[in-house]
């Protein structure tokens, strides 16, 4: 267990949507929206400041930029540092969750 | 064009002024993250756009040079009152700064600093003789006014800083 302060959700599900493979921002928004089943929908300024914060810790960096004869498109990647943020994040929730169905397990039910 | 263009036109030459080398590439994003919906989503996409753009970048500081900078402008304000008569527009400054705190940690310590020169600097002798005296009461409160917008300013503070260093 580390000491690094829970991770905000958009920057979370960034780094779940890069982990199979790079992607360009748009990609990056749809990768999201998918994998929640539409319950999360970054906004662009979301997305960049998360890619900010992640790039400034050395947790994902530029992969390559392609255009296309369109305008640039810029993909990232996960680092190894991103990875391992991202499984010390998955450990911290599967802990909590397990907390959270242990102690609903043992609640006697409630009447009315 | 259309009017979500000239308004992310608008936007972007925000965001450009703070990540000129991304400006095209986030517009772009915007752009296409906004086509997908309606006029809420479009709304949605400008609005993050302006907030990318006026958010404060993240500290790289630690804690300790954050209460540092927060010590001098928090000195600063001290000077000021110093030198300015106190007029209920000096005296707001540091309630503006503890509001403005919770997005910036280094204004939170700035009236952290500036409230506690006040207490320390306030006659202690008037303080405990107002605990016997009902006339010098004001005194009192005064006193305690300072203490607990000590404590207030520093959660603020230590809070602003935990908040801006969560990735």
């Amino acid at each position: 267990m580390t000491d690094t302060p829970p991770l905000r959700e958009p920057t979370f599900f960034v780094l779940t949507a890069l982990l199979p493979a790079p992607l360009h921002g748009y990609g990056i928004i749809k990768a999201v929206e998918e994998m929640s089943d539409g319950r999360v929908r970054l906004r662009a300024g979301t997305l960049y400041a998360a890619l900010e914060r992640l790039e400034g810790e050395g947790c994902v960096v530029l992969d390559r930029e392609e255009s296309g004869g369109g305008p640039p498109r810029r993909y990232y990647r996960l680092t190894p540092a991103g990875v391992t943020l991202l499984e010390d994040e998955s450990r911290r929730l599967a802990d909590n969750a397990k907390l959270v169905r242990d102690r609903l397990r043992n609640a006697k039910p409630r009447t009315a | 064009m259309s009017g979500y263009d000239v308004l992310l036109g608008i936007a972007g030459r925000l965001v450009g002024a703070r990540y000129p080398e991304r400006r095209e590439e986030i517009v772009e994003t915007a752009r296409a993250a906004g086509g997908d919906g309606g006029a809420w989503t479009r709304l949605a996409e400008l609005a993050s756009l302006v907030r990318l753009a006026l958010a404060p970048a993240r500290p790289r500081a630690s804690a300790r040079v954050v209460w540092l900078q927060g010590a001098v402008i928090g000195s600063a304000l001290v000077a000021v009152t110093l030198l300015a008569p106190a007029t209920p527009f000096v005296l707001a400054v540091p309630f503006v700064l503890l509001i403005l705190g919770t997005i910036d940690a280094r204004l939170a310590a700035a009236a952290t600093v500036f409230w506690l020169w006040r207490l320390t600097t306030a006659d202690l002798g008037d303080v405990i003789g107002a605990l016997g005296d009902a006339s010098v009461t004001a005194q009192l409160v005064r006193w305690l006014a300072m203490l607990v917008g000590i404590v207030i300013a520093a959660r603020v503070t230590r809070a602003s800083i935990r908040r801006a260093a969560a990735l």
